[in-house]
């Protein structure tokens, strides 16, 4: 059994268009056990309704990214019809377009000419990643200077240990490596599950208010040490110092030590501003070349733009968006469940038969982030990123599949026997 | 998985010697990439494991007058580093270096290759019981067949998954045996056999029967080959299409040519209606793909597979073109 998931909510909320009707219905079959996967539903809406989309642009003689500026709104055009809190998507857009060198684009889909033919393709993305108010985590500064982070969250491989030590340090003015954080265990303060892109904005601003409190505390005991008021406590460099006389300074350690036990400053997210709808946007543009003998295609570039708020960390930023678009690639190429239908059993249930995408397949990808910040929905500004950079990889490449060979192949995983057969269907139409 | 027993015999006598008596099902092992495979998923329940690797000098490679002699023991990867058959054999050299992964290619033997099962997903299946199982039918004849035999099948429709052995026939390559009998040399073009010879088994070894040894003859100079393989990813798959070519070229006309495709067969194909038309001709990539075309007319194709003809025309243009 699976279930489609929303699969029509992007068609819903991204563009403007005053008449849209979707229905969504989900197909029982007596085939092996099924769930979706990173961004459940966004995936396969956004594949169909962006081709649709690069379809019509072709029709229209339109540049398909002009027609997607052309229909863009700044409010949310499914059930809530308020505006979004930030969106940079446009900026996305015009990023996105000149990472790729858009205007490179064959202006006709299939124009080009030859064996080997390259075309260009993007796609929107739109999803949730606002987080779960409620969130807690505790902050633990200790007399010998040592600071715990305490979160009942877990870390499954998205860099939440990381996000978690660089919000503390960064608060307390301490290095990453200066903070020991404890997750994965549901005694600790309560945290959402990891799914839904909602980790980091949950767990990062919990973490941020602890650090907050336990940063005031702290430069409180330094200000009655170095004989100054509270407020003219800077805390940076492991160091709390006079801001009208650096040289007037306590180490970190010293001024931890004046508390002679330990502390403990409990964290909160707060809920976001109402009246405003709190979304993650993107674009991927990605460049394709496709063999027109043997239909098998090559990606040669992504470039993968985000709007996620405020980056916390770049490096598992990157390697989300790297991840995200790996396997939309493999999913756009190669992965599928080869069911018989005569006895309901897949027969591809391994990783030779299954197959996914290998080093050899992976082309350059580019993340770029549009860093910006969003003070209604949380004291980071920051949005999740666990499944936008899934979304829309595999209809960017379909659709420069499309801008190369003149034919929309409107299947993935787009292998060559699908791609030739799509070819046929071209030339058996002109 | 079943309990087995593990044989380690110690020379080439002691392993005839043993085969001659041992009435158990027995299965050799030799870099065991596809063995413990079968084993692990249950698709062979062997009594015994015969490991050769306990025999010294089975694996070698030496260039005599008459041949270069190839140990079945030899790994891919030996095979892929040396001088000689780079030098001498680029469709073979060609071949080893796509086979399998770098890991696999560590373990793998060439003996070990050409005696390979194939990868069929219904005869994979450990529950499905098909006809080269000793079940009634072939699943893939109306089943998933994508992958599948378009010519040659009938019975079963399982393609030869071997990268080597297309190369090997196309060079001629005869292959040494060794049983209780005493010795045989046969051409490898010989030792596949068809589904409709047997179903169970895809060569012509008995179960007393050991592969010890390939010959290639040796190069001339006017010698030209290549090996292809259209597979759907960058790497680590088996060959949807392959072609192996060699013969020898003067003045951009093949003087005799040598075609064995894989992936399109329950055995590697030769396709020597193609070689007519090739041979002797001015070539253009169009005439090759007619060529082709026209010799695998008796072709038929399953359900999802019919894109394989397709393939075999480009494959092989751009191989033999890629010689004159």
């Amino acid at each position: 059994m699976g279930r489609g998931d929303e699969a029509s909510e992007p068609l819903i909320d991204i563009y403007k268009c005053p008449n849209v009707k979707v229905e969504e219905f989900s197909v029982f079959a007596n085939t092996c056990a099924s769930r979706p996967t990173r961004a459940p539903g966004h995936v396969q809406g956004t594949f169909a309704l962006e081709g649709l989309l690069e379809e019509l642009a072709a029709e229209l003689g339109m540049d398909p990214l002009e027609l997607r500026k052309k229909n863009y709104t700044t409010r949310n055009e499914g059930d809530s019809k308020i505006p979004y809190s930030t969106k940079g998507l446009d900026k996305c857009y015009e990023l996105g377009a000149a990472g790729i060198d858009w205007q490179r684009r064959n202006k006709k889909p299939g124009a080009g000419a030859g064996r080997k033919r390259r075309g260009l393709g993007m796609a929107t993305q739109i999803w949730w990643g606002a987080g779960v108010p409620g969130t807690l985590a505790d902050l633990k500064l200790n007399p010998d200077g040592s600071v715990e982070v305490i979160c009942g969250t877990q870390d499954i491989g998205t860099g939440t240990l990381t996000l978690i030590a660089v919000v503390a340090a960064e608060t307390l003015g301490l290095d990453p490596q200066d903070i020991t954080v404890k997750i994965g265990n549901s005694d600790y303060p309560w945290a959402p599950s990891s799914g839904g892109s909602q980790t980091a904005p949950s767990v990062g601003p919990a973490v941020r208010d602890a650090a907050l409190k336990a940063a005031q505390r702290i430069k409180e005991v330094a200000a009655k040490k170095l004989n100054i008021a509270a407020a003219d406590v800077i805390i940076a460099d492991k160091k709390l110092y006079d801001k009208n006389k650096p040289e007037n300074a306590l180490s970190f350690k010293d001024a931890a030590k004046e508390l002679r036990r330990e502390s403990v400053f409990h964290g909160e997210r707060k809920e976001p501003q109402e009246g405003f709808a709190y979304n993650t946007f993107g674009a991927h543009f990605a460049e394709v070349e496709v063999d027109m003998e043997t239909g098998r295609i090559e990606v040669k570039k992504v470039v993968a733009v985000h709007e996620i708020g405020r980056v916390l960390n770049k490096l598992t930023a990157e390697s989300q968006v790297i991840g995200g678009v790996t396997q939309g690639l493999s999913a756009a190429l190669f992965e599928q469940r080869i069911t018989d239908e005569s006895t309901g059993t897949l027969v591809n249930h391994n990783l030779h038969d299954y197959k996914i995408a290998t080093a050899k397949d992976i082309p350059e990808i580019v993340p770029i982030f549009v860093d910006s910040f969003d003070p209604r929905l949380n004291n980071l500004g920051n949005k999740g990123l666990g499944e936008p950079p899934r979304i829309p990889a595999s209809a960017a490449i379909a659709n420069a599949v499309y801008n190369a060979i003149g034919v929309h192949v409107r299947e993935i995983p787009m292998t060559p026997d699908k791609v030739l057969r799509a070819l046929k269907r071209k030339e058996e139409r002109s | 998985m079943k309990n087995f027993e593990l044989a380690e015999p110690r020379t080439l006598d002691q392993l005839i010697a043993y085969l001659a008596k041992e009435k158990r099902r027995v299965s050799l092992m030799a870099g065991g990439t596809d063995l413990l495979g079968e084993i692990k998923e249950g698709t062979v329940e062997p009594d015994v494991v015969v490991d050769l690797r306990t025999i010294p000098d089975l694996a070698y490679i030496k260039k005599e007058k008459d041949a270069v002699r190839i140990g079945a023991l030899t790994t891919v990867a030996d095979l892929a580093e040396n001088p000689v058959i780079a030098q001498d054999y680029p469709v073979l050299k060609q071949a080893v270096e796509v086979i399998g992964s770098p890991q696999l290619r560590n373990m793998g033997t060439v003996g070990g290759n050409l005696c390979q099962r194939p990868r069929c997903w219904y005869y994979r299946d450990v529950d499905v019981v098909c006809r080269k199982k000793g079940g009634s039918k072939c699943f893939a004849y109306k089943g998933r067949n994508k992958y599948h035999a378009i010519i040659g099948g009938g019975m079963c429709y399982i393609v030869y998954p071997s990268d080597l052995a297309p190369a090997l026939i196309a060079l001629d390559t005869m292959v040494a045996i060794s049983s209780p009998r005493g010795q045989k040399t046969i051409p490898l073009a010989d030792f596949y056999a068809l589904p409709s010879v047997n179903v169970h088994k895809e060569n012509v070894l008995e179960p007393d029967e050991v592969l010890r040894e390939v010959r290639i003859p040796p190069a001339t100079k006017d010698d030209r080959s290549a090996y292809n393989k259209f597979i759907e990813r960058g790497s680590w798959d088996f060959a949807v299409v392959s072609a192996a070519v060699k013969g020898t070229v003067s003045g951009k006309i093949f003087k005799d040519i040598r075609i064995v495709l894989g992936g399109i067969a329950p055995v590697p194909w030769r396709l020597q209606k193609a070689e007519e038309a090739i041979k002797g001709k001015k070539l253009s990539e169009e005439a090759v793909r007619v060529a082709a075309r026209e010799a695998l007319q008796d072709a038929k194709p399953l359900e999802e597979n019919g894109y394989k003809k397709d393939l075999v025309e480009v494959v092989l243009a751009r191989t033999v073109m890629s010689l004159v």
